[in-house]
């Protein structure tokens, strides 16, 4: 089985992305630039995965990586990995925006409804289509459909449980096991430790 | 709910899946369950793979104004002083981000305008929203310019004119007006996709000002309505204007 791929691509002798961030911390705003190109593209490409619209992906990447900078003290090693941070964040932050309608257009215009709209087949196929890493592909592979599509939806379309129940004609309880069988197999495939 | 109904919780839990109550009902079994916030803390980082999969590249200006932006943004400390200091540190967020969680991709409507005022008091969004209102703009023009932009204009029924311009390949549409009636303080202007008759609020209209819409899929047309104040989950009136959009679009 191929190794884990080094998200930091730590080098000879190059700080971690830990290390960075401990920096950060202090201030140090070299240390955020090279934070930045580490994970700008990851962070990206959850946003237009969640949101679509390029622009807004672009907002919420941009807040994300101002939390990166206003909370790099919060960050907690002992909790997983800095990538693992910084990227719960970007989905957390991408699914608050498609959840609380067009943002946007809140702030110009006090309100908005927006229907929020997914389409599984879609998403699927464009998600495995535009996949980059082929270990990430192959081990989605190696889930049942249910528990891919759950996973795929619920991460790629921010969409809730609730929503992903109603879109696969599955029992709500059953898609919680889903989405956790799902991630378990992927865990294992993908060889993620805590 | 039973310890074991929530263990099983974990992998929508990682997955911001869960509602606002089921969210916090797991929160609270999570403090007491090492193994479900192991498990949690894995799919984290399994998840965060898929981030990585899809990663894009940005523009270059992204860059610059985040290093513009951090240079004026005070950083927070180590510690958690209070839970309603925001911050991006999971599992503690504040209620008001739980409220709009809550609110969904299943369209609960309500209380929205005022929670999203407040999320975005911060003083920083001021900055931010000089550069988002020239990203509109840019992206207003491109849909106007854009070679397969289509549309039309119609007269509404109460005086003014409305116009729309769409770019199925975009997939959004700009909505101009001009000369609408100014409304009572309590009613507003809202604009809608047309599904063949199925209308998808697509935002409010400031008359003066131009409506950048998203999600433009196969709508076969534009609306605009007048809605109290807030606007509305469904048109609670006839439209003032409905455009056609030209049909055969792929």
């Amino acid at each position: 089985m191929r190794t884990v791929v080094h998200l930091a691509a730590p080098g000879e002798h190059a700080p971690t992305l830990e290390d960075r961030l401990a920096r950060v911390a202090q201030g140090d705003q070299e240390a955020f630039s090279f934070v930045y190109d580490a994970v700008i593209g990851a962070v990206l490409g959850v946003a237009r995965r969640v949101v679509r619209d390029p622009a807004q992906s672009e907002e919420v990447a941009q807040e994300v990586l101002l939390d990166v900078w206003r909370g790099a003290a919060r960050f907690r090693p002992d909790r997983g990995s800095a990538m693992t941070w910084i990227l719960t964040m970007a989905h957390r932050r991408a699914v608050d925006r498609v959840r609380s309608a067009q943002a946007a257009t809140d702030r110009e215009h006090r309100t908005a409804v927006r229907e929020h709209t997914p389409e599984y087949d879609e998403v699927v196929e464009e998600v495995e289509a535009r996949l980059e890493r082929e270990q990430v592909r192959r081990c989605l592979r190696t889930l049942t459909e249910v528990q891919r599509r759950s996973v795929t939806l619920a991460y790629y379309r921010g969409c809730t449980h609730r929503e992903v129940a109603g879109l696969l004609d599955v029992p709500l309880g059953t898609i919680k096991t889903r989405l956790r069988d799902g991630l378990i197999r992927l865990r294992d495939c993908l060889g993620v430790g805590a | 709910m039973t310890s074991a109904d929530l263990h099983t919780m974990t992998g929508a839990y990682a997955l911001h899946a869960l509602d606002e109550d089921e969210r916090r009902e797991f929160e609270g079994h999570l403090v007491e369950c090492p193994a479900c916030a192991r498990e949690v803390r894995e799919f984290r980082a399994t998840s965060a793979r898929l981030a990585v999969a899809v990663a894009e590249s940005p523009g270059p200006e992204l860059k610059r104004r985040v290093m513009d932006e951090i240079a004026t943004v005070r950083q927070l400390p180590p510690e958690l002083p209070d839970r309603h200091s925001p911050t991006p540190v999971e599992p503690r967020r504040t209620r008001r981000v739980v409220v709009l969680v809550l609110a969904a991709c299943l369209a609960a409507i309500g209380a929205l305008g005022g929670v999203a005022i407040d999320r975005y008091r911060d003083a920083r969004d001021a900055e931010r929203a000089v550069a988002e209102q020239r990203a509109r703009g840019a992206a207003i023009e491109a849909v106007i310019t854009a070679p397969d932009a289509v549309g039309g204009s119609a007269p509404a029924s109460g005086g003014g004119t409305v116009r729309v311009i769409a770019s199925p390949a975009l997939d959004r549409a700009v909505v101009l007006t001009s000369g609408l009636p100014t409304l009572p303080d309590a009613r507003v202007y809202q604009g809608w996709y047309s599904d063949n008759g199925r209308m998808r609020s697509i935002g409010l209209i400031r008359p003066g000002t131009a409506l950048l819409a998203s999600g433009l899929d196969r709508a076969s047309g534009v609306g605009v309505t007048v809605e109290p104040a807030g606007g509305s989950a469904r048109p609670s009136g006839a439209p003032i204007v409905l455009i056609d959009l030209p049909a055969g679009r792929s």
